[in-house]
């Protein structure tokens, strides 16, 4: 017993020292750009793991994978991103025409003019909405701002991506080392079903937000709503979060809709449940497959803590962060009788 | 001896090399207590259900291959998993979580049932062999052949070593 004391002894020690450093900044940056190299690389993957199926060497593969990320992203900053912001600033004289129509709408209706509960009820939403979209462009602004002064962090980031890809199994087994030798068969089965489950997640996921992007692209552009950039987009990052997500993704796309015509709206609607019933029962069992199989209600659960946590990023992240607890517990549950 | 852990989430090829799906069920015969072979989950957009039996298994490690899939009926595992297994009083003395068949001809070798989270840890996994269990619709029934023993598989160390009290 006194070789366990002496492990448990040392390990404590060094959960606290981590503990403190994670209080100093510049600790807390490096661990972020770590992270975030981390998971840029680990959802490129099946990318990297594509090629070198196909014949590349690692490193040639890796290279390929970081210069499509950087291309990618260059090509995101140059034309994406003013049509979005070109968009947003009409999106804000929308929501001014949106205001006129609710107002005209209350004067028709007799008596309603006259309601002062209806009128602060009223009040209140312009302002909130108005708070809302002032306080959205401003973490904008203070986002791009924080990237411009993370420059150097963020050029560390595609070098460390490479790294992570090419290197990925040394990396892996040093890392193993700091766990005690016992244990060690454990953890490699457990890395191993995390990485089949979570890998075929991301990709199904990815995949999925795109489909949804571009069809919802295709039925704004149909039915010629503006901005359907955006709002296909948006509709697409919000459909990788479950149950909730779509519904989200809809009401942006529907509110722009009734600013052409309620019809619009309606068609808009209708379209949009289509796409997501296409998406939800056809595409998403075959991507997703039965190997996330956690039944929906701690799903939702997993979904209302992440986002109580960390919102939207951290409803994004609950459900593989859930499934990575779901394997480590039936890894160990099999090895320990 | 295998647990259907080990082959669950296996992927399977055929002998020309090309990625069926991965195993997502073990399937069993209850009337001569064997595995008969094993359920597959596969990509493609088409609802196929398909089966590998046990004669077409070439071989298998890190992935299983196989000369060709069928969708002949079987009984899956999945469907014994949740049952509860009671006595002839009517106690329950686990809930089934495992199947445990042998290495070299697939046959059954017992169930591992989970006594409750806890009394898993204080006494073990209780273990129950085909020919003391009969499965029925809701439950398994245990009716105790001999009754003068009964298995456990308590908490180990996760390093294989030899028994050391």
């Amino acid at each position: 017993m006194n070789k366990n004391n002496k492990k448990l002894i040392i390990l404590t020690m060094v959960i606290i020292i981590s503990i403190i450093l994670l209080y100093f900044k510049f600790f807390r940056e490096i661990i972020n750009v770590m992270l975030i190299s981390f998971f840029i690389a680990y959802s490129l993957r099946p990318i990297y793991k594509f090629l070198v199926s196909r014949g590349f060497n690692k490193r040639v593969s890796s290279a390929i994978v970081v210069v499509g990320l950087i291309f990618s992203t260059l090509l995101i900053f140059i034309f994406i991103i003013p049509t979005f912001s070109n968009e947003s600033i009409n999106f804000a004289k929308s929501l001014g025409e949106i205001q006129v129509i609710v107002d005209s709408f209350s004067e028709k209706i007799n008596g309603l003019k006259e309601n002062k509960l209806f009128l602060s009820i009223l009040d209140t939403i312009y302002e909130k909405t108005d708070e809302f979209v002032l306080k959205l462009g401003n973490d904008i602004v203070e986002y791009i701002i924080l990237f411009g002064e993370s420059f150097i962090e963020i050029s560390v980031i595609p070098i460390m991506v490479y790294y992570f890809l090419a290197d990925s199994e040394l990396i892996f087994n040093r890392i193993v080392l700091l766990f005690p030798v016992s244990s060690r068969i454990v953890i490699k089965k457990i890395a191993k079903d995390m990485d089949k489950i979570l890998s075929r997640y991301i990709i199904s996921q990815l995949v999925l937000s795109l489909i949804v992007s571009i069809l919802t692209f295709a039925v704004l552009f149909y039915l010629n709503i503006s901005f359907p950039l955006v709002l296909s987009i948006i509709n697409g990052i919000f459909n990788i979060i479950p149950y909730f997500g779509p519904v989200f993704g809809m009401v942006p796309c529907v509110a722009i809709a009734l600013l052409k015509s309620p019809s619009s709206a309606i068609y808009t609607l209708m379209f949009l449940y289509l796409i997501q019933q296409i998406e939800g029962n056809i595409i998403s069992p075959k991507l997703t497959g039965d190997s996330v199989s956690i039944h929906p209600l701690p799903i939702l659960l997993l979904l209302i803590i992440g986002g109580n946590i960390g919102g939207f990023l951290g409803m994004v992240l609950a459900i593989p962060i859930g499934v990575s607890l779901k394997i480590i517990y039936e890894n160990i549950n099999y090895h320990l009788y | 001896m295998f647990r259907a852990k080990d082959f669950i989430l296996m992927d399977v090829k055929n002998v020309k090399g090309k990625k069926l799906g991965y195993i997502k069920d073990v399937l069993i015969n209850l009337n001569n207590n064997e595995v008969v072979g094993f359920a597959l989950a596969n990509y493609s957009i088409f609802n196929k259900e398909l089966k590998i039996f046990k004669e077409d298994i070439i071989a298998f490690d890190q992935y299983m291959i196989v000369n060709r899939t069928l969708k002949k009926d079987a009984f899956p595992f999945s469907k014994l998993k949740t049952l509860d297994v009671i006595d002839v009083k009517g106690n329950i003395i686990g809930v089934v979580e495992e199947i445990v068949f042998n290495k070299e001809d697939f046959k059954i070798k017992g169930l591992i049932l989970s006594t409750g989270f806890i009394k898993n840890m204080r006494i073990g996994k209780r273990v129950v062999v085909p020919k003391e269990f009969i499965v029925g619709d809701d439950n398994i029934l245990f009716y105790s052949n001999d009754g003068n023993s009964t298995f456990y598989t308590k908490i180990h160390n996760l390093k294989k070593e030899d028994d050391k009290l």
